[in-house]
This record gives C-alpha cells, sequence and structure tokens, in this order.
C-alpha cells in the first residue's frame, strides 16, 4: 500500500502556514502593532491585563456560539441567557444568602435549563434554531425583567467580586477561565468522538445520521452548551459590573457570532475552531479599545468597526484556498 | 414522407461513462413512437439532447429536413420540440395563466400584461385538451394529472411539433391515463408527434405506433407496435452476453436464516417480505420508482414504516432509527454516496471511522488517533483504496475509490446484514470489479447481503437469490436457478397477472 | 307620600355615586419603558393625585421603541381617559397621536422628555441643558479652574444628552485652563462604560477628573477607580442617583451627582392636567430642576425633596 509520509518536522510547520487561523491571526498582530505604534500605552503591562480581561467575556460566548454553529445551527438567545445567569446567581446571593460557590452554580444551572429548552425544541419538535433560539431571547429577557422590574440587583458579596477581580501571576482570573474553557472546548471538538460528530453533522447531516449516530442527542447537548458557556460569561460579567443588570448581554449574540464568524467558522456549518474563534473575538476587542485609545472621535467607531470585521471575515474566504 | 426528426450516429458520454454510442433515432410527422430500455439504457440522455438540455459529443440532427443543433431548451421549443418531465416543471406557487405563458408573456398595449387575452387563450387550450380548470387556483393544488395537461397546454401554445413525454402516467389512474391518450390521439391526427417514454409496457403498444428500444447506450432494435410482443420487448431490452461480468464464485453456501422481514410497508412500499440467510446474497431488482431503495431505508430505520416486523435470527426486533439498526447489526451503504453517505470536506480516515467510533476510543470519550490510523490502514489496505494518504479529504478521491471508502466504514463495523443500494453507480470497471470481489468475500465470511442494483449482470454475477420489485411490492423472489435477465425484467415490468 | 320619599332616596342613592364617580378625573402617565427611573415620578403622581381626588395609573410602553408608546397611547384614547402625561420618546413620530388624543378632549402634557413639534400643553422637566451647565460650574470649582476632562456619554444621539453636554461645557470653557479631552459614546450599557474607563484611564495618565451625562457611566466609573485604587484621585460625578452613585458618594468615589427632580415632575404633572382640564392656561415650560447631592446630604435628599411638597 503506498501512503506518502514526508518528514515529520516538516509537514508539521507547513502545516502551522496553511492553517487557515494564520491569515487572520496574522491581521490580529498587525493591528497591535501599528496601534502599539501610534499609541505605545497600548502594549503597556496593565493596558494588555485590562484588554484581554474586556475580551475574555465575548470570547466565553463566543465558544458556546461555535459549538451550535458547527452543525450549521444558530443560537441567538446567548445574550439573554447571560442576563438571566447572572440574576439568578446575584438572587441566590443576596436573596437567599448562598455562598458564592453555590450560587455560580446555581445561576449555570438556571442557564443550562434553558439551553435544554432550546434543544428540547430543536432537536425534537424539529423547529429552526434561528426561530427557537430567537424566542428563547425573547422570553428569557422578559423573565428578567418580570422577576427584577428592571432593578438591577447589588451589594453582592465581595468574594464573588474576585471572580473578576482576582489576578493569578499578573493575569486576571475572566481571562485564565475563557482560556480554561477554551482548551476544554478545544481537546472536546478535536479529540473526542462528541466532537466529531459535531462536524459530522455539519459536513452531511443524513451521511452522519444513517451512520448510526443520534443526532438529535447531539444537537440537543450542543444548545445546552451554548447555554451553559453564556451562563459562565453572564455570572463573570456581573462580579465585574458589581451588579446583575437586567440588561447584561443584551446584544451580545451579534458579538459573539461575529467573533466566530471572523475566526472562520462557515455559517452553514461543518468548518471551523477554537483557536479561530478566539482570534477573532481578540481582534473585535482590540479594535475597541485601540480606536478609543488612538483618540479617534466615538462617532466614527461602530462604522470602522463594521468595515474591519467585514475585512476579516473576506480575508478569511479568500485564504480558505481550495 | 420526410422525416420531422432524424437523429444519428449521436455519442454522449460523461465522466467515467459512455451513455449515448452512436444512436439512431427518427420520428416521422403525426407519429407516436415509443421508447423503451432498461434504467440507464440511454432514452433520457438521448432526448435531453435532443431538447438541447445536453450538448451531444458526436452525431447529426436533421429537424424538418434541415441540419439544427439546439443550444438550449428554449431553442429547441422555439422549433418546436417540448419536453414533459418526470418531474413536472411548473411553478406550483403561480396560477395557470402564468405557467402557460411563461416566457411567453402577452403584453397589451400599455405594456403591462394582458391577462383577459392570456385567459381566453388558456380556456381555448383547456378545452382543446377537455379538461376543467379553475383559472384561479394555484398550480399546486390540483392534481398530478392536471398539473400535466397544462404542461402540455404550455406546449400547445408555444406551437409543439414534436412532444416528448417521459413516464407520464406513471401518477395516473386509469381514468386520467385514457384521457392523457386521448389528447395524444387528437394531437397525432392533427400532425403533432409524440415520443413515449414508458415502462408500462401495454400502454406502449396501446398507443404507440413504432417502438424503439436502447441498450446500453446503442440501438438494440425496433418493432412496430400493432405486430409486436411483449416477450419479444423484453428481449430486444436485456438481450446482452452475459459475460460482462464474471460469475463470482462462491465459496460457502447460505446457511441460517439470520433476517426474515414481514408485511414491510409506509410510502411507496407495500407489504413486502423475504428472508435472508448468512452468507447470502440476495439481489433486490426492479425499475427505478419500484421501491427497493425506499424498502431498504424502512428496513434499517431511516425513514418510519407504517406496518411490518422485523425479526433477527429468530427474535424480533424494533428498529426506530439507523442508531438501533447499527447496533444491531446492520450497515447501510446509500445509493447516492456524495449527498448521503460522506463527509466530502472531512478526510479519508474521518470518514471511514464515522460508524464505528466506539472501537477506536480511549478513555471512553477520546478518539485514539493511533487507532483510528490503523483501522483505516488495514481496511484501505484490505480494499485497495487508492489514495494519497489517509488525510486526504475524501472529495479529492476518484468515485470508484470513495466507494470503497463507504464500503470500507460499513466493513470496519463488522456488521451482520450489510445493505448495498446501488454500491457500484458511477464507478469504472475496474473498481466495480473489485467491489464484486469485495461483496463475494464478505458473504463467504458469514455476512448477509441485501444487493440493490438496477444492473442485471451484476445482480445475476453475485446473487443467490433475487427478489424482484414492482410497484412498492415484491412481485417474485427467483432462485439462482431460475434467475435470467429475462424473467427478472418479466417480473418487473409486467404488472400483476 | 312615604313611598315617593323612599323612590326618591334610591334614585339619589343609586345615581350619586355615579356623578361622583364621574366628576373623578382619571389620568396616565406614560414612561418611555420600564425603567426604576421612573418609580419617583410615578410617586409623584400618584401622591398629588390623593391630594387632588383624582385617578391616576401607569401604563408601560414594553419595549423602550416609539411604535410601542403609540400604542399605548391609543389605547388611552379609546378608553376616553382625562389627561395623558408622556414622557416622550420621539419629537416627530408622537406628533400625529398627540393631535389625536387632544382632538378626542384628553388634556396632553409631557414630562421628562419634551415633545415641542407636537400639540402637547406644556413641559414639565429638567431643563437639560441648564442642569449641563450647572454641573459645570460645579465641576469647575471642584477642578479649581484647571485640568483634563473625559465626558461619559450613555449614546450619542440622544437629543437630551447631547443638550447636557453641550451646557457642560459651555459652563467649562468660561476656565481656558479646563481641556475636554472627548466624549465617548458608552452607548447606554454598563460593560461599555466599564471597559471605556479602563481604556482611558489607559490613555490618559494625567487625567484630572470624569463626568457623566447618563445614569450608567457614574456607577461604572465608579467601579473601576475603586479597583485601582484611583477612588477620590480622580474627580468623579455624574447624572442620577442609581444605587451604586449613592454608594460612591458615600465613600468617596464619587464628589457628586445631579438628580432630576423626580418627584416634582409627577406631582407637578397632576397639577398641570388639573388645571388643563379646568380650561386654565399653562406656561410652555416648566424647569423642574436639579439637586446636587453629596457625601452631606447624601442621606436626606429624597426625603427633602418630597418635604417641598408635603406643605402644599
Amino acid at each position: 500500500m503506498e501512503l506518502s509520509l514526508p518528514a515529520r518536522e516538516r509537514r508539521f510547520v507547513a502545516s502551522l502556514f496553511r492553517r487557515k487561523e494564520a491569515a487572520i491571526l496574522l491581521a490580529l498582530l498587525i493591528m497591535v502593532i501599528v496601534i502599539g505604534t501610534i499609541a505605545p500605552r497600548f502594549l503597556s503591562g496593565t493596558n494588555l491585563a485590562q484588554v484581554s480581561r474586556q475580551i475574555s467575556f465575548v470570547t466565553i460566548v463566543a465558544l458556546g456560539e461555535l459549538f451550535v454553529i458547527l452543525t450549521g445551527g444558530i443560537d441567538l438567545s446567548v445574550g439573554s441567557v447571560m442576563g438571566w445567569a447572572g440574576m439568578a446567581a446575584a438572587w441566590a446571593m443576596v436573596g437567599l444568602g448562598w455562598p458564592v460557590g453555590a450560587a455560580v452554580a446555581f445561576g449555570i444551572v438556571a442557564g443550562l435549563a434553558m439551553g435544554a429548552i432550546n434543544g428540547s425544541l430543536i432537536a425534537w419538535v424539529k423547529i429552526p434554531p434561528f426561530i427557537a433560539t430567537l424566542g428563547m431571547l425573547w422570553f428569557a429577557y422578559g423573565n428578567v425583567l418580570g422577576l427584577t422590574k428592571g432593578v438591577p440587583i447589588t451589594g453582592l458579596p465581595a468574594g464573588f467580586l474576585t471572580l473578576s477581580r482576582g489576578t493569578l501571576l499578573g493575569i486576571y482570573v475572566p481571562v485564565w477561565i475563557a482560556l480554561a474553557l477554551a482548551i476544554v472546548a478545544h481537546v472536546v471538538l478535536t479529540y473526542t468522538a462528541f466532537g466529531r460528530r459535531t462536524y459530522a453533522i455539519g459536513g452531511n447531516e443524513q451521511a452522519t445520521f444513517l451512520s448510526g449516530i443520534d443526532v438529535d442527542r447531539i444537537k440537543f447537548v450542543l444548545y445546552a452548551i451554548s447555554a451553559g458557556l453564556a451562563s459562565i460569561s453572564g455570572i463573570v460579567l456581573s462580579a465585574r459590573l458589581n451588579s446583575a443588570q437586567p440588561d447584561t448581554g443584551k446584544g451580545w449574540e451579534l458579538d459573539a457570532i461575529a467573533a466566530a464568524v471572523i475566526g472562520g467558522t462557515s455559517l452553514a456549518g461543518g468548518s471551523g475552531s477554537v483557536l479561530g474563534v478566539v482570534i477573532g473575538a481578540c481582534i473585535m476587542g482590540v479594535l475597541r479599545s485601540g480606536l478609543l485609545m488612538l483618540g479617534v472621535s466615538t462617532y466614527w467607531h461602530i462604522s470602522i468597526i463594521a468595515v474591519v470585521i467585514v475585512l476579516a471575515a473576506t480575508l478569511d474566504v479568500k485564504t480558505k484556498g481550495k | 414522407m420526410p422525416a420531422l426528426l432524424r437523429m444519428t450516429g449521436v455519442v454522449k458520454s460523461f465522466p467515467g461513462v459512455r451513455a449515448l454510442d452512436r444512436v439512431d433515432f427518427s420520428v416521422a410527422p403525426g407519429e407516436v413512437v415509443g421508447l423503451l430500455g432498461e434504467n440507464g439504457a440511454g432514452k433520457s440522455t438521448l432526448m435531453k439532447v435532443l431538447a438541447g438540455v445536453y450538448r451531444a459529443d458526436a452525431g447529426e440532427l436533421v429537424w424538418e429536413g434541415r441540419p439544427a443543433a439546439f443550444r438550449s431548451i428554449q431553442e429547441a421549443q422555439r422549433a418546436g420540440v417540448s419536453l414533459i418531465f418526470q418531474e413536472l416543471n411548473n411553478c406550483p406557487n403561480l396560477k395557470p395563466v402564468d405557467n402557460l405563458f411563461l416566457g411567453r408573456e402577452v403584453h397589451g398595449r400599455s405594456g403591462l400584461l394582458d391577462y383577459p387575452a392570456m385567459r381566453r387563450r388558456a380556456r381555448e387550450v383547456f378545452e382543446r385538451l377537455d379538461i376543467e380548470v379553475d383559472l384561479d387556483v394555484e398550480v399546486r393544488r390540483f392534481s398530478t394529472a392536471v398539473q400535466q395537461m397544462i404542461e402540455i397546454g404550455k406546449a400547445l401554445l408555444s406551437n409543439v411539433k414534436l412532444l416528448v413525454m417521459d413516464e407520464p402516467t406513471s401518477s395516473l389512474t386509469d381514468k386520467e391515463t385514457d384521457r392523457l391518450f386521448r389528447v395524444i390521439r387528437e394531437l397525432k391526427a392533427n400532425g403533432t408527434s409524440v415520443v413515449f417514454i414508458s415502462h408500462k409496457l401495454a400502454e406502449v403498444f396501446q398507443i404507440t405506433d413504432r417502438i424503439v428500444v436502447l441498450r446500453d447506450g446503442r440501438n438494440a432494435g425496433e418493432l412496430e407496435s400493432a405486430r409486436g410482443t411483449v416477450d419479444q420487448l423484453i428481449s430486444l431490452m436485456v438481450g446482452r452476453e452475459l459475460g460482462s461480468f464474471a460469475m463470482e464464485r462462491r465459496a460457502v453456501a447460505p446457511g441460517a436464516e439470520v433476517l426474515r422481514v414481514e408485511g414491510l410497508s409506509g410510502g411507496a412500499v407495500q407489504d413486502v417480505s423475504f428472508t435472508l440467510r448468512r452468507s447470502e446474497i440476495l439481489g433486490v431488482a426492479g425499475l427505478i420508482g419500484s421501491g427497493r431503495t425506499e424498502m431498504a431505508r424502512l428496513l434499517v430505520g431511516a425513514d418510519r414504516k407504517a406496518r411490518g416486523r422485523v425479526f433477527l435470527e429468530g427474535r424480533e426486533v424494533r428498529l426506530r432509527s439507523p442508531r438501533d439498526a447499527v447496533a444491531a447489526g446492520f450497515g447501510f451503504v446509500p445509493e447516492d454516496r456524495k449527498v448521503q453517505a460522506l463527509v466530502l470536506r472531512m478526510t479519508v480516515r474521518e470518514n471511514l471511522t464515522l460508524a464505528v467510533h466506539g472501537a477506536v476510543k480511549r478513555l471512553r470519550a477520546f478518539l485514539s488517533r493511533r487507532k483510528e490510523n490503523a483501522l483505516t490502514d488495514e481496511f484501505v489496505r484490505a480494499l485497495r483504496i487508492k489514495l494519497a494518504s489517509r488525510e486526504q479529504a475524501v472529495n479529492d478521491l476518484s468515485g470508484g475509490n470513495q466507494q470503497k471508502v463507504v464500503i470500507a466504514r460499513w466493513l470496519a463495523a463488522r456488521p451482520r446484514i450489510l445493505v448495498l443500494d446501488e454500491p457500484t453507480r458511477g464507478i469504472d470497471v475496474a473498481a466495480k470489479a473489485e467491489v464484486h470481489r469485495i461483496v463475494a468475500e464478505l458473504a463467504d465470511r458469514g455476512v448477509a447481503i441485501l444487493l440493490i442494483s438496477s444492473e442485471l449482470p451484476e445482480i445475476l454475477a453475485l446473487s443467490d437469490r433475487v427478489l424482484v420489485m414492482h410497484e412498492g411490492r415484491a412481485k417474485a423472489v427467483l432462485e439462482k436457478a431460475e434467475a435470467s435477465q429475462e424473467t427478472i425484467m418479466s417480473a418487473a415490468l409486467k404488472a400483476s397477472a | 307620600m312615604r313611598t315617593r320619599a323612599c323612590r326618591w332616596l334610591a334614585l339619589v342613592t343609586t345615581l350619586l355615586p355615579m356623578v361622583v364617580s364621574a366628576a373623578e378625573k382619571t389620568f396616565v402617565m406614560v414612561p418611555k419603558g420600564v425603567h426604576p427611573y421612573y418609580e419617583p415620578c410615578y410617586e409623584g403622581f400618584k401622591a398629588a393625585a390623593k391630594k387632588y381626588g383624582v385617578n391616576v395609573e401607569k401604563v408601560d410602553p414594553q419595549k423602550f421603541e416609539l411604535p410601542m408608546q403609540v400604542q399605548v397611547i391609543e389605547d388611552l384614547i379609546a378608553r376616553k381617559v382625562d389627561g395623558i402625561a408622556i414622557s416622550a420618546l420621539d419629537d416627530a413620530g408622537l406628533v400625529p397621536v398627540i393631535s389625536d388624543a387632544t382632538k378626542a378632549g384628553i388634556e396632553v402634557i409631557t414630562f421628562d422628555a419634551p415633545a415641542r413639534s407636537s400639540e402637547a400643553l406644556t413641559y414639565i422637566g429638567t431643563d437639560n441643558k441648564s442642569a449641563g451647565v450647572a454641573a459645570g460650574k460645579k465641576m469647575a470649582e471642584l477642578m479649581k479652574g484647571k485640568g483634563k476632562i473625559v465626558i461619559l456619554q450613555g449614546g450619542l444621539g440622544a437629543s437630551n444628552l447631547n443638550d447636557r453636554t453641550q451646557g457642560f461645557k459651555e459652563a467649562l470653557a468660561k476656565f481656558p485652563g479646563i481641556e475636554v479631552l472627548q466624549v465617548v459614546d458608552v452607548a447606554g450599557d454598563f460593560s461599555v462604560a466599564t471597559n471605556k474607563t479602563e481604556t482611558i484611564l489607559q490613555t490618559y495618565p494625567d487625567l484630572t477628573a470624569i463626568f457623566a451625562v447618563s445614569a450608567e457611566g457614574a456607577p461604572a466609573a465608579a467601579s473601576v477607580l475603586k479597583e485601582q485604587g484611583k477612588g477620590g484621585k480622580i474627580l468623579l460625578a455624574g447624572f442620577d442617583d442609581l444605587k451604586d452613585t449613592l454608594e460612591g458618594i458615600r465613600d468617596g468615589t464619587v464628589a457628586f451627582c445631579i438628580v432630576q427632580k423626580t418627584f416634582k415632575m409627577g406631582w407637578l404633572s397632576v397639577e398641570a392636567l388639573l388645571a388643563a382640564s379646568e380650561g386654565k392656561k399653562l406656561p410652555k415650560e416648566t424647569d423642574t430642576g436639579v439637586l446636587f447631592v453629596t457625601k452631606a446630604n447624601v442621606g436626606t435628599y429624597m426625603d427633602e425633596m418630597k418635604k417641598e411638597f408635603a406643605a402644599r
């Protein structure tokens, strides 16, 4: 049998360059260098630490979005679930007096419940993901408004705040959390049967189904994962804001999806990577902070960010080759 | 009388297969010609060349005495050739008038659509066709028969001289068929010619003047409808040397019963029953539309069955999804590998191991790349799959090798029963022979095989028995000794005695 | 004789409540949407209603969206209420529906946010520009006339916020030693305000002060200052009295906040609607003014606001 076996090292380096993430990574580096040159303070240790914390929240949500987009689905409810979970955790601490750990777990479970509803509707009732999660967006947000009457929950215990204020080796806790979750996500997607099947469903759902794989159950789990990750982000974000705001997370679904798409995730399903998503989130975060630091008038920020997002996505499409 | 249409020496090839090999075909004005042949004989291809859908690689076309070459459907239509496909070409959401005049709208002086004029002409056409059509209802609400009439009406409005109808009566009742034939006779009386493609032999004899038979892309012969017989027709359709596929020598005789299916029904499939034994290859033959794939899908749980019982080694099983089937020991190689079996973007290794993650796991949840590699290499070797690397995208492989990857996927699962649906479709001769060898070896090793195929030589070369399906039912089960192309075709074509 | 008296009595006792309740007017408050900001407004509304003997209600548009507010008002027209006090989401957009209400005989006024092109009889609320000016004066005082300042604005398209910023900048312009570095858009979002404050502190290490013209700015900036240990070292002040802003005042991170007299807005709205229903003419606008909250009065300012009306 003929199997060509090029030198392992040569193959590895070449593959690094061919990786489709190389293009957006390059774009990110160029951006950082340009901004750093014009405004050197951008590259200071303090600022980089802060910017990475700012980026970490979207990253976590975007990871969840990656899981569902890989199967050709989408989760529009992540923003509302962030607020819902944050509120649940805050209420457990302030209203029920629970310790931080239990309250955080409670918040995550509350978010997972919403994800389970999404998953059931999509996997078994066969409602299109767009519609099911759009409904959940309103449902979760409406619940938050109804239960809080628009009043934020404040007075969160100091221990809870370390979730966002604490540092380890000079890096903020939320960044560590995002990093850890990214690594777990990468391992799951790349090395487990579950991850392989997720990609397979996105690549050809029929073929995966006929190969004896329980496609419905996998979809259910994916939407739960998305909600779970959004919950974690929402809870840590509440720690940062020192309060559970009803509007926490509002509009974040678009940021999360944008980060995933810039990172090379195909909305049709079947391709995308954790590394790409992380780079995508970094590009957006660096831009947002960088423009402000460059003194660019705020009036223009949104347009500039939009242009860069489209450019990054185009760059990614063009370099995917084939 | 000079011919209306004369096609000579038409050649048309697609990658890997020569669909038409120097075919001649002619039609006189006012003549109804039947065009017959097995699946894949070339009938549809020939008509599509005529109607401008395909461009022939070689050959001549003479239309109304002048050489012509239609480069598009519109050109063919303008010349007077109209093709009515099996899958109707109406816009279901539009109304009859819109469909009739699609591309040929009538405008009034103001430049806007002249609906009153169009409606008037529509009513005239439908009167001629002897049919009542409510002009204000969307076409999708009408029955297939009426939709077909609307298509014919469209052809009439374009002054059709030659109307080609592909399997027109497959979804019509007897009454509707009679009405259609009345229309065809009327067209004939007015000098319009008709090409009638169908598998329903009785009808062909009824409505046509002459019957042309194609076989393997070549002319097989023709006969006059008034004087021909069904048996003559069948022998023209299948008379080929059996030597095209060597009979696969089988070392092991079929053993104990491993699968019994009783009364399987659902969708187009009605009340199918059969048994399958260890080391047995049961060929499943029948025309397109006879329900073979549908039956297979019901069996493995890909579609929900309405009724029926399945027994594995004597014990009843409920297979509600392919997952259940795979767990019970089934393997299923679907008809369309690109759409239904392969994840084209993924590598050969990933595709090959798709059904057997359990066998390549480490620590319960993780996939062991080492085990995957070993498994892939093993089967690549066993099936002689030609590739550059197991990390190649499966999309880059040739059709034959792609098919081998799909088969390898199921071999890796070590099934008790393997269902193969058109396993050698679209692959070259050498690969076909290999697949046959693999199938025979599998059977020798104890696997029970259900082989669905439209290629009779293939069925005959491999099968211990042949199940012939017709219009969703199991028409006949032929033992090896009785099976021949003629007997299979007879069972496949003839309506119930 | 007795039966006739009884019948007359019965008539009176059945008719009297109907006559009395017919005399009781119904005024409805329509805020921009669901938001705790309107709670004190409505409290003032209710308190005045109690004093003057009118019925009051509050109907919130489900979202801060013009079509929803229009729908709420149309429903009230159909219910034939006597008066509506609207916190206008938009100016031109409300012209038609306010006109319809007026034609239906309903008294319409605006509070908190005006609709100057419409037929609303009066506007009762903060004059945002003069509020901005007052804030600017106080800030300049605290900055001792020199230094660098950044303004946080929750949305660059909001006209009331633009008015405040304009007034604020005007007041600061009188001090050549003070430089306004940037007006930063924080989109009314807490986390955006937090992120941007962080970046601003990195960009301008010699920043003297931060001022927020919308509610979410001060608490967000306060939490960042506290985290970095800069509370009290950089002057911070802003509009509105969210819980965390008041916290910030108590612990010294926030120098002062400007509170709109929301209770007064509610109270005066009832008075205005009543006067209008009695045919009296109303002034075009009433500036309810602002109140500065500092460490000195952070505990008592709410009651002070209400005391103004308890006497009446």
